[in-house]
């Protein structure tokens, strides 16, 4: 009910009397239509069928501009709910050429939000707005100007460019600010060929109307910003403009809520600082003028009206980039502590961005101000927060860092975004080593940003914090820092009064062992980082430590090492400190073995070996001191260079018979003389060499090369003997190239086939008439030589590879005999089967009496059965492409005929064969 | 200057998407669809600006590091000025007042539907305001003048071609 109750409301809004004219009903029913969607596919289905109703529309040739103005509005809608109307943009071109104003207007606007990056469109604009940029009607004017702030491309200007050099100077000041904001556009995209026009600029700096000269800034702003050197001399004109401003000589319709063109002020401002940056000449002009608008703007603020706040927060962006004067500066940082301290969210953002620059110049400004700017942290603005951080960044220093830093970890707490989060912990680390007094603070910092966010650390960083804890030695070694040792002397000296023997080293040392001794008993899940830190210093230095006894430590190392919770790169390091512990201590732990047991079995080869080296060490009492020694990252090995200890040996083995060390440097030229000599000894050689190799190389290669090269080339002669002498006298001519191949028995598929191929093609001549008879002799060559049949088939496909002249011949022929085992056999066709058969089982038995080698006869027969079969394939072709049943009882004749011929071959052929055996 | 001014309504819908930049059209609605849903997720107790690093948009960056998002939200709808460091942030929040007060002054209690159904002369009205990304004119009253001296013009004309078409039809 409530829906359609909301319906109802709508409806009642649509029939709204402010609608315009010129919206149709139907425009209007699909405005309605589009409000009432309650899923965004229904709204691209009604916007599709609008866009087909419309494209129905564009192919009309004669639309009335009323009617086309009120298309291009509907396409306006269509287009911004996000749907492609790129067939219509012709239309909007159409329209922006009528007379009439109100649909030019239309046109121009739907082309310069369609077409904003279409370049050939673009082009076919330049026309209708070069037009009406010469009208007499200044309403045409300005809006051809506006559409050229949005169309134009770099190619474009000087089509239209001296036309509105003429139209600045135009008596109404509309058009002078539109041909101001063409000149804007232009100059943004090419500046160079603009700046000459700089002189015409200038003058606008004096127009009777302020709004104009308003306008002319902006493009004083963007020189100001790329070229302040050349806009310097004008200098003296912004601050007399600024002064005009504030007296308060406008007319009042440049006011907004009583204060004086703030927007135009603000830019003035801006321009002011860019010209006044590192030049302190111009820079003491613009002093007197920036404390008055500060002053003026006050009153603003008192007020309540942002634009007054506005035009104070630039005066204090200016004065800090302007030449610095302590007393501006002062007010300056007056007036940025009433941003913040303000109520408005806005108005402590911008105050704290005001800060955040003011601080690099003027580091006192924030003084009064902490509590407030680190109160932000607490706001629920993310944005507030952010700008917050920056500025704390800025203000940190050896006094405040312990506060700052640790509610910059309370705001991370809260942080979701994780990318931000990284970026912020490492930059907090960085300052707790930057700004950090206190290494006991440090120490603790740091393992308070590891406990919480161990996982977002650079490891790179994490390992620079551990060497300078562990190592201790920076407090004894760099003067600098003694007196942060003496601190940290005095700090031990109050928590423990036995502490105090110690040198400051020592004592960091026994405070982080305990830190962290304390840590490993914890048993928390904490970010592996922060365990492998607490694992090595355990190692190390726990000896030193005084909460704990080694054996408390490593009993909770063992624990540690069993928890699911740390990683196994953790796990490994775990067990190497272990090591240290025993060795360092000489106490001994049972369950040790059963951690040595469970872990040298390990997946992870690093704790296996660690597992290993664990176990030899302690197996080697004596020698434990010599490996791990305690403390042993201070104490430098001293490696003796020389090996002198070895000399003795040295000697003995040269008295031995051994040859004398050669240094590297003697080693390298006589390698350089060896291969002289080499390298003449080759050109000796060469020729001797030469002769050998002849005389070695036909021993080296192997026996069966040879003859199958023979073979081929026989084969090749072959062939071309073949392929001129008659079909009988070529089969007899190949028996003998292959009897000497069926000694292998991987080649002899491949030749049989090359010279059946061959065969093929002669005989497919003759024997195209007696085609039917081969699918008998196919089925004989099926029962026959079941195994050769497939390497035949296999054989034809590489025989297409092979020889492309042969190619067509071959896929017919490989075809047909699959087709043809298929085919149903006549009865005449049956009996000649039977006949064959018997021949075949003669021919079986044979084979079988004869393998290896098999009989020529028997290869003859195959040839010529195969031969005969591949002749199939012309027929097969024929008969099916004749359809009718007459061709069919034609083609039977003929094979009863072809049947008995070939029969009488195949015979005589068997008969041959028999003969020969 | 200002590079781009959108008004979205609530639910994320563009009622007028302008750029004074060029942008492919397939990138605009992405852009704002990107702007929207910053804004949406900020409730009106938070500042009414934030910079470009709030989202990622290679549109955006091609626009100039110092992007800021300067918006107001009146009733059901979303007023966001995309600028850049040239623009102060508060003088932007006062031009997007003169901006619907002109609105409001034409339409007479502006609402969303106004927007929907004159699109056209939100357009204008916006033009009057800010052109090529310039401020132009910062007084609504004046806005407005200009605004009634085109509707006057094209009454005129209309009119006039009428006539023009009704002596033509006399000569017939």
């Amino acid at each position: 009910m409530s829906q359609t109750y909301i319906n109802k409301l709508n409806y009642q809004d649509f029939v709204n009397p402010n609608k315009p004219n010129y919206i149709t009903k139907e425009f209007e029913k699909l405005i309605r239509e589009i409000g009432d969607c309650k899923s965004k596919l229904d709204e691209d289905r009604l916007i599709e069928q609008q866009i087909i109703k419309l494209k129905k529309f564009t192919k009309k040739k004669k639309i009335k501009p009323k009617q086309q103005s009120e298309l291009v509005l509907r396409l306006l809608f269509c287009q911004l709910l996000g749907h492609d109307v790129s067939f219509a943009h012709i239309l909007a071109i159409n329209s922006s050429q009528e007379s009439n104003l109100f649909y030019k207007f239309i046109g121009y606007l739907a082309a310069s939000i369609f077409i904003s990056t279409n370049e050939d469109l673009q082009l076919l604009m330049i026309n209708s707005i070069q037009k009406d940029l010469k009208s007499d009607n200044t309403l045409a004017v300005s809006i051809a100007l506006t559409t050229i702030t949005k169309i134009i491309t770099v190619d474009m200007i000087p089509a239209v460019l001296s036309n509105v050099l003429i139209l600045l100077k135009h008596q109404e000041p509309l058009i002078r600010k539109k041909a101001l904001t063409a000149m804007y556009t232009f100059l943004k995209q090419s500046p160079e060929s603009i700046l000459k026009h700089q002189k015409d600029f200038e003058l606008m700096l004096d127009d009777k109307d302020i709004s104009v000269t308003g306008v002319a800034l902006d493009l004083f702003l963007f020189i100001s910003k790329t070229k302040p050197k050349t806009i310097k001399h004008l200098v003296v004109s912004f601050v007399e403009i600024l002064n005009l401003i504030i007296s308060g000589k406008l007319p009042i319709e440049y006011d907004y809520r009583e204060i004086h063109a703030p927007w135009i002020q603000i830019k003035l401002l801006k321009i002011l600082s860019y010209l006044g940056q590192d030049d302190p000449n111009t820079s003491r002009e613009i002093y007197q003028v920036v404390q008055l608008v500060l002053k003026e703007s006050e009153i603003g603020f008192i007020n309540g009206i942002f634009a007054g706040h506005a035009i104070m927060h630039e005066c204090i962006k200016t004065i800090t980039k302007l030449y610095p004067s302590t007393k501006l500066l002062e007010l300056a940082s007056i007036a940025a502590g009433k941003f913040v301290t303000s109520y408005s969210n806005n108005l402590k953002y911008l105050g704290i961005t005001a800060l955040t620059d003011l601080v690099l110049v003027y580091p006192e400004a924030t003084n009064k101000h902490q509590i407030i700017i680190v109160d932000c942290l607490e706001d629920p603005d993310e944005t507030l927060k952010r700008k917050t951080i920056e500025l704390l960044f800025r203000i940190t220093n050896k006094s405040n860092i312990s506060f700052i830093v640790e509610k910059m970890l309370s705001y991370l707490k809260t942080q979701k975004d994780q990318k931000y989060k990284t970026s912020l912990v490492s930059r907090i680390l960085k300052l707790a080593e930057e700004h950090g007094t206190n290494i006991k603070w440090y120490i603790l910092t740091i393992n308070k940003i590891l406990q919480i966010f161990g996982d977002l650390v650079n490891h790179d960083i994490v390992y620079n914090i551990m060497k300078l804890i562990s190592e201790g030695s920076l407090l004894e070694d760099e003067e600098d820092e003694e007196d942060e040792d003496d601190e940290e002397e005095k700090e031990s000296g109050k928590e423990g009064s036995q502490l105090t023997k110690y040198d400051g080293n020592t004592a960091l040392k026994i405070f982080s062992v305990n830190i962290y001794a304390e840590i490993i008993s914890l048993k928390k899940p904490y970010p592996n980082i922060l365990y492998q830190i607490s694992l090595w210093v355990a190692g190390e230095y726990s000896y030193l430590c005084t909460n704990f006894t080694t054996e408390e430590i490593m009993v909770n190392v063992v624990d540690l090492i069993n928890a699911f919770y740390i990683s196994d790169e953790t796990r490994a390091m775990a067990i190497t400190a272990l090591t240290k512990m025993v060795s360092h201590s000489g106490k001994y732990l049972e369950q040790i073995d059963t951690i040595i047991q469970k872990y040298s079995t390990s997946r992870n080869t690093d704790i296996r070996q660690r597992c290993f080296e664990m176990k030899g060490i302690l197996q080697l009492p004596n020698i434990i001191d010599n490996i791990l020694p305690p403390d042993s990252i201070n104490t430098d090995i001293e490696i003796d260079t020389n090996l002198e200890f070895l000399n003795e040996f040295v000697e003995n083995s040269l008295k031995n018979g051994g040859k004398k060390y050669i240094s590297k440097e003697e080693r390298i030229k006589m390698e350089n003389e060896l291969q002289l000599g080499i390298n003449e000894n080759k050109k000796k050689s060469k020729e001797l060499r030469f002769e050998a190799y002849q005389s070695n190389n036909p021993q080296q290669s192997s026996t069966w090369r040879i003859p199958q090269q023979n073979i081929y080339e026989r084969e090749v002669n072959n062939n071309q003997i073949s392929n001129t002498i008659e079909i009988e006298n070529s089969i007899s001519l190949k028996v003998s190239g292959i009897s000497q191949r069926w000694t292998e028995t991987g080649y002899s598929g491949f030749k049989e086939n090359e010279n059946q191929n061959i065969e093929n093609k002669k005989e497919k001549g003759e024997e195209k008439n007696t085609n039917d008879n081969n699918q008998n002799n196919q089925n004989n060559n099926n029962n026959n030589n079941n195994n050769n049949q497939n390497d035949n088939n296999d054989n034809n496909n590489n025989q297409i590879n092979q020889n492309n002249n042969e190619k067509i011949l071959d896929v017919k022929s490989f075809r047909f005999n699959r087709i043809g085992s298929k085919e149903p056999i006549l009865e005449e066709e049956n009996k000649i089967q039977e006949k064959n058969l018997n021949n075949d089982n003669n021919n079986n038995i044979t084979t079988i009496k004869q393998k290896p080698p098999k009989t020529e006869e028997e290869l003859k027969r195959e040839k010529t059965v195969n031969a005969l079969f591949n002749g199939v394939g012309s027929v097969r072709t024929s008969r099916k492409k004749s359809k009718s049943q007459k061709v069919n009882l034609n083609s039977k004749h003929i094979t009863k005929n072809t049947i008995e011929k070939n029969n009488e071959k195949v015979e005589n052929l068997i008969d041959l064969g028999s003969e020969k055996n | 200057m200002i590079f781009s001014v959108l008004i979205v309504n609530n639910r994320g819908k563009p009622r007028l998407v302008k750029f004074y930049v060029p942008i492919d059209e397939e990138k605009r609605l992405p852009l704002v669809g990107a702007i929207y849903d910053v804004v949406s997720q900020r409730s009106d107790k938070m500042c009414n600006f934030f910079d470009g690093n709030h989202l990622e948009n290679e549109e955006l960056k091609k626009w100039g590091s110092d992007i800021k998002f300067v918006y107001r939200h009146f009733a059901t709808l979303y007023f966001i000025f995309v600028v850049d460091g040239t623009e102060s942030e508060l003088g932007m929040i006062d031009l997007i007042q003169i901006f619907v007060e002109s609105l409001d002054l034409h339409f007479e209690n502006v609402c969303e539907l106004d927007l929907i159904f004159h699109l056209d002369k939100v357009h204008q009205i916006l033009d009057q305001v800010i052109s090529g990304g310039l401020i132009l004119e910062t007084d609504p009253q004046m806005i407005m003048n200009r605004i009634k001296e085109q509707d006057d013009f094209s009454k005129q004309t209309k009119k006039e071609s009428k006539k023009k078409k009704k002596k033509k039809g006399r000569r017939k």
